[in-house]
C-alpha cells in the first residue's frame, strides 16, 4: 500500500534543520570557553562552603589551559587555603589537580609539597591517578615514579 | 439476515438474564472474604460477609447498568442495519462470556474448604479488576463482530500525511510530561540516577568542555558535581589505555549526541542534566513515529499503527528510558530508523538506503551490543536485492564500511585491538555462569526484573508479531528475526537484567520491532487476540501509572509492583533471580511455569478468525482464567505454599479489615478449638530479606544480619513497605552485639508513607543489645508505606537476629 507523502517544502526542511544544528552547536564554538563559563557561573551561585573549591579549580584549569601554564600566584594560594580547610571526600584528587597546576606555573617545590598531601591523603588512588600522561613534562622533577 | 416476524420463544433473554446474574454475583462478592489461617497441621476458616445490604445494592446497580448496556448495544446494531428484534437477540448473546465471571467469587469463596491453595484467593483478590476488563472487552468485541462488515473504504482516502508529525509532536509531549514528573520527584527524594547514566554524562561533559575523552582531569576536577552529589566521586567505568589517557569503557556515541545539550546546560547555568534528557525525548518521540509509520507500511491500517504507536509510548520501559541517559533510546530510534528506510527502499532509491546506511552506522558507536543490529540490517538490505545495484550497495555499505573501519581504528588505537576485549564489559563474561534459562526467561517473568510484569502488552505484541510473519512474509521474519537476536544476545548475558537501571533495558533497542506486532495483532489477528491486547494494554497503562508514583524503585531488584496490595502476588509467585539468588531452583521453576503459560499463549493466539461466536469467546475466558489460576496454583506449590500466605502481611490486613477476631473460626478438618489467634497478629520481617550492602547475611540464625563497625552511619535494613490499618502496634527486634561502652550503636524507626513520616524511633545503645527491644506507635490511617528500618553509627559490629511487627488491636481515634 502507498501512501501519500507529507509535501513539506525540502528546501525548508533542509534550512530549518541546518538552523537548529547551529543553535545547537552554538556553545561548542571555538571562543567558548565553557569550563571557565560553567566555573563562573556556579560561583555566581554562591555554592556551600564545603564546595566552593570544586569550582575554583575548574577555574583556575581552565585559565591555566587558556594563558598556557600562567597563574596568578594569589590564585594559587588561596586554593592552598581553600584546600587546608576542605573536609569533603577524596581530597586526593583536589590535591592532585593542585600539583599540576602549580607544575604547570613552574612552582615545582609547591607542586611536590601539593603532591605530598595527596599521597598522604590516599596513597594508592594518588599512584593510580598518576600514571596519565599529563604528568609526563614533570614525572622526573616531581619525584614520580614511570607508568 | 433478518426476519420480519418477532421471535416467539425469546431464549436469549435467558442468557442475558444469565449474564447480568454473572455480574451482578461477581460486584457483589467483591467484599466478601474467606479467612484461613494453617497451624500446626490444622486448618481454620471464616467467611466474612459484609452487611446484607451493601452486596445487594451492589448487585443491583450492576444488573441495571448491564440492562442499560444491552439497550445501547441493541440500538447500535438496530443503527448498523440489523432489525430490532435481530438486534437484540444479537446484543444479549454478546454478554454470553460474562458467565466466566461465575469462576472468580466460586474459587475465591470455596478453595480453603477442599484444603486447595491459597493462591486462588490471592489472585481473586488482587486481580479480579483484570478479569472484568477482559470479560467486558470480550462483550464488547462480540457485539462489534455482530454488526454487518461495512464496505471498506478506498486506501487513498484514508491516509493522513499530517499523522506522522502529529504522533512525533504528541509523544514528545508525553515524555516532557514524565520528564516533568521525574523532576518534581528527585526534588522530594534527592536524585535517582544510577548504573551508567552519571558515567555517560561525564563522558558528555568531556567532550563538550575539554573537546577529548580524556576523563582523568575530569575525574580531578569532580566534573560530576555538576549533576550529582558534589561529595560523590565517580570514574566514567573508566581505565588507563594504551596511551595512557583515561578511557570509559562506554563508547563516545552517546556521549556525541548528548554534547551539544550538556553544552548547552554549561553554558546558561542550567542543569546539564536536565538539558540532555532534552534529547532523550527527541530520541524517543522520533522512535514512536518511526514505529507508527513502520506499522502503518507493514499493515496498510493507520488505525491499527495509530494504537501500536500510542502503546510504544505508553508503556515501560520505553516510557521511562525516553528519559534516562542510556544508549538504548538512541539504539531503537535509529535501528527503527533504518529499518523502516530499509522495507521502504526500492531499487536505485539510494536516498532512502544512505540514510539507513548512516543510521546504522552509528549503531555499533552507541554500544557493541548493537553490532548485531548493524549486521541483520546489512543482511536484510542485501536480502532486499539492493546487491544487484553497486549504487544502492555503496549509498548503505560505503558509511557502514567506513565506521567499521574507524571503530577498529579506535580499538587498536586505545587497546591494542580491533576489536573490543571482554575485560571492559560487565562481569566480562557473555555466557551466564549462573545457566542461560536465568536471563532467557528473566527477561520476560522475573518479579523485579521482567519485560511482561511492568509492560504486560509486549506479549500482545509477540502474539501479534507471529501474524505479521503470516501475512507479511520476508518482512516479518526480519522484525522476528531482531527481536529474537536482540533477547537471545541480552538473555544469555551475565548482566542480562541491565546492571544497575530499570528494566528490561537490554530489550529496549528490541522493543519498537516487538511494536509493530501490536498493530499487526489489531489488523489481522482473532478476538481473543484483540481481548488480550486490550486487557494487556490496560495492565500495562496501570503499571506505567503505578510506577511513575515512586520511580526510583526500580532503581532497586525489586518488584514495585505489590506495593499497596494485601496479597503480594506478583512478588510471591514470580521468580525473583536477582532479589532472591539463594533460591536459584525455585526460581527456574516458577520461571518455567509462566514460560509455559506464555508460549501457550503465544499458540493459541496464532489461529482462530474473526467472527460473532460467543460461546467460543466464552469458552476461552474460562479457559484462561483456569490455566492462569492453574499456574498460579501450581506457582504456590513449588514454593511450598509460603510464598503467597508467609511472610507479608495480608492476614493481618483482612483481620483488622473485618473484624475477624469477634467471629468463630471453624475448622475444615475434623478438629476441636480455636487456632492460636495471636500468630495472626504478628508479622515476623526476616531481616535479610530487606539488608542494604554493606550489610551482609549472617551464617546463623537463617535471615540474620551482619553489619560490620567501621562505616560511615547510614541505614542498612528498611524497604519492607507494608500496608497496614488503623491501630496500635508494637515493634520487636533482637539486635546482638559485643560493646558495652556508653557511645550510641545506631538507630531502629519506624517510617510511614515510603519513608516520609517518622512514626516512632529509639536510639540504640549498649543496653539495648542482646535482649528484645519493643518500639510502639500508633497508626490514625491505612498506610501502605509502612517500614521498620535499622541503620548504624558505624562504631560497634551488629547483627540483627529478628523483627517483628506486632498489632495490638484497633486503635482509631474516633
Amino acid at each position: 500500500m502507498q501512501f501519500n507523502r507529507p509535501q513539506f517544502p525540502r528546501w525548508l526542511v533542509w534550512a530549518l534543520a541546518g538552523l537548529a544544528l547551529a543553535f545547537l552547536l552554538w556553545p561548542l564554538l571555538p571562543g567558548h570557553n565553557l569550563r571557565h563559563t560553567a566555573a563562573q557561573i556556579r560561583l555566581a551561585q554562591n555554592p556551600h562552603p564545603q564546595h566552593r573549591l570544586l569550582p575554583l579549580l575548574s577555574l583556575a584549569h581552565a585559565q591555566s589551559l587558556s594563558q598556557q601554564g600562567r597563574l596568578d600566584q594569589r590564585q594559587l594560594d588561596s586554593l592552598w587555603r581553600e584546600l587546608e580547610t576542605f573536609q569533603g571526600e577524596h581530597p586526593v584528587f583536589f590535591w592532585m589537580e593542585l600539583a599540576w597546576l602549580e607544575a604547570r606555573a613552574g612552582r615545582l617545590e609547591q607542586a611536590r609539597q601539593a603532591l605530598a598531601r595527596a599521597r598522604a591523603a590516599d596513597a594508592g588512588l594518588c599512584q593510580q591517578m598518576s600514571a596519565g600522561r599529563r604528568w609526563d613534562p614533570w614525572r622526573e622533577g616531581l619525584g614520580m615514579t614511570a607508568p | 439476515m433478518s426476519r420480519a416476524e418477532p421471535d416467539k420463544r425469546p431464549w436469549w433473554r435467558l442468557w442475558l438474564g444469565l449474564a447480568g446474574l454473572a455480574w451482578a454475583v461477581f460486584a457483589a462478592s467483591r467484599w466478601a472474604v474467606v479467612m484461613v489461617i494453617e497451624e500446626g497441621g490444622g486448618l481454620w476458616y471464616q467467611w466474612l460477609w459484609p452487611a446484607w445490604w451493601q452486596p445487594a445494592a451492589t448487585g443491583l446497580a450492576v444488573l441495571g447498568l448491564c440492562y442499560l448496556t444491552w439497550v445501547l448495544q441493541a440500538k447500535w446494531l438496530e443503527a448498523k442495519g440489523l432489525t430490532m428484534d435481530r438486534a437484540q437477540q444479537k446484543a444479549a448473546l454478546a454478554w454470553l462470556p460474562s458467565l466466566a465471571l461465575l469462576l472468580i467469587p466460586l474459587w475465591e469463596l470455596t478453595s480453603p474448604l477442599y484444603r486447595l491453595s491459597l493462591a486462588p484467593l490471592a489472585l481473586g483478590r488482587e486481580a479480579w479488576p483484570v478479569a472484568a476488563l477482559a470479560v467486558a472487552a470480550a462483550v464488547g468485541l462480540q457485539t462489534w463482530l455482530a454488526a454487518p462488515a461495512a464496505a471498506p473504504k478506498a486506501e487513498a482516502a484514508r491516509t493522513r500525511p499530517w499523522l506522522a508529525p502529529l504522533v512525533f509532536m504528541l509523544a514528545l509531549a508525553l515524555f516532557a510530561a514524565v520528564g516533568l514528573r521525574l523532576t518534581v520527584v528527585s526534588q522530594k527524594v534527592g536524585k535517582f540516577m544510577a548504573g551508567d547514566e552519571p558515567q555517560y554524562l561525564l563522558i558528555a561533559h568531556s567532550l563538550a568542555a575539554d573537546h577529548d575523552l580524556d576523563l582523568s582531569n575530569n575525574i580531578h576536577l569532580r566534573d560530576n558535581a555538576y549533576y550529582q552529589d558534589p561529595d560523590k566521586v565517580i570514574g566514567g567505568h573508566g581505565a588507563w589505555s594504551g596511551q595512557r589517557t583515561w578511557i570509559s569503557k562506554h563508547r563516545p556515541g552517546l556521549p556525541l549526541l548528548m554534547a551539544p545539550f550538556y553544552a548547552w546546560g554549561l553554558y546558561s547555568g542550567v542543569s546539564p542534566r536536565k538539558l540532555v534528557t532534552v534529547l532523550f525525548w527527541l530520541l524517543g518521540a522520533w522512535m514512536v513515529a518511526e514505529v507508527f509509520l513502520l506499522a502503518r507500511l507493514a499493515t496498510g491500517s493507520q488505525l491499527s499503527a495509530l494504537g501500536a504507536a500510542a502503546m510504544t509510548g505508553l508503556s515501560l520501559p520505553l516510557l521511562l528510558y525516553a528519559n534516562l541517559a542510556f544508549p538504548e533510546m538512541a539504539g531503537a530510534a535509529l535501528s527503527m530508523a533504518a529499518f523502516r528506510r530499509l522495507w521502504q527502499a526500492g531499487l536505485g532509491q539510494w536516498g532512502l538506503l544512505l540514510w539507513a546506511g548512516l543510521f546504522t552506522a552509528y549503531l555499533p558507536w552507541l554500544s557493541e551490543r548493537f553490532i548485531i543490529i548493524a549486521l541483520l540490517l546489512g543482511l536484510y538490505c542485501l536480502q532486499r536485492g539492493h546487491w544487484r545495484r553497486i549504487k544502492d550497495l555503496c549509498a548503505f555499505f560505503g558509511p557502514a564500511l567506513v565506521s567499521a573501519l574507524l571503530l577498529a581504528y579506535y580499538f587498536i588505537t586505545l587497546y591494542g585491538s580491533p576489536l573490543p576485549s571482554l575485560e571492559v564489559h560487565g562481569q566480562g563474561r557473555y555466557l551466564n555462569p549462573r545457566g542461560a534459562w536465568e536471563g532467557l526467561s528473566g527477561l520476560w517473568v522475573d518479579g523485579a526484573e521482567g519485560l511482561l510484569i511492568y509492560g504486560p502488552i509486549w506479549l500482545a505484541a509477540a502474539a501479534g508479531l507471529i501474524w505479521l510473519l503470516r501475512r507479511r512474509g520476508a518482512g516479518g521474519w526480519w522484525l522476528a528475526s531482531l527481536v529474537l537476536a536482540m533477547f537471545l544476545a541480552a538473555g544469555l548475558y551475565v548482566d542480562w537484567f541491565g546492571g544497575e537501571g530499570p528494566p528490561s533495558r537490554y530489550l529496549v533497542a528490541a522493543l519498537p520491532f516487538l511494536a509493530v506486532g501490536l498493530a499487526a495483532g489489531l489488523k489481522w489477528g482473532p478476538p481473543r487476540l484483540q481481548v488480550l491486547w486490550l486487557v494487556m494494554a490496560g495492565l500495562s497503562l496501570a503499571a506505567s501509572l503505578w510506577v511513575l508514583t515512586y520511580p526510583p524503585d526500580v532503581y532497586r531488584y525489586e518488584v514495585v509492583l505489590d506495593r499497596s496490595l494485601q496479597f503480594p502476588l506478583l512478588e510471591g509467585l514470580l521468580p525473583a533471580y536477582i532479589f532472591r539468588p539463594e533460591a536459584a531452583g525455585a526460581n527456574a521453576g516458577l520461571g518455567l511455569i509462566w514460560m509455559l503459560l506464555l508460549v501457550l499463549t503465544l499458540l493459541v493466539m496464532s489461529f482462530g478468525r474473526r467472527r460473532f461466536n460467543p460461546a467460543a469467546s466464552l469458552a476461552g475466558l474460562v479457559a484462561a482464567f483456569l490455566l492462569v489460576a492453574g499456574a498460579a496454583v501450581a506457582a504456590d506449590d513449588l514454593a511450598g505454599g509460603k510464598l503467597v500466605a508467609g511472610k507479608r502481611n495480608q492476614t493481618l490486613a483482612l483481620y483488622m479489615e473485618h473484624g475477624a477476631g469477634q467471629k468463630v473460626w471453624r475448622p475444615v478438618s475434623p478438629r476441636s478449638g480455636q487456632p492460636n489467634l495471636a500468630s495472626l497478629m504478628q508479622i515476623n520481617i526476616p531481616p535479610a530479606d530487606y539488608l542494604h550492602k554493606p550489610a551482609r547475611r549472617a551464617q546463623q540464625p537463617p535471615g540474620a544480619v551482619l553489619m560490620r563497625a567501621g562505616v560511615k552511619p547510614q541505614l542498612f535494613i528498611w524497604g519492607q513497605y507494608f500496608r497496614l490499618p488503623p491501630g496500635r502496634y508494637r515493634a520487636l527486634a533482637l539486635i546482638k552485639g559485643a560493646y558495652t561502652g556508653p557511645s550510641g550503636l545506631g538507630w531502629i524507626d519506624v517510617t510511614g508513607s515510603a519513608g516520609q513520616k517518622t512514626l516512632a524511633r529509639k536510639e540504640i545503645s549498649a543496653s539495648d543489645l542482646n535482649r528484645p527491644l519493643r518500639l510502639e506507635f500508633r497508626l490514625e490511617n491505612w498506610d501502605d508505606g509502612i517500614e521498620l528500618r535499622v541503620g548504624t553509627s558505624g562504631l560497634a559490629a551488629l547483627k540483627v537476629q529478628s523483627l517483628a511487627i506486632q498489632c495490638l488491636g484497633p486503635g482509631r481515634s474516633d
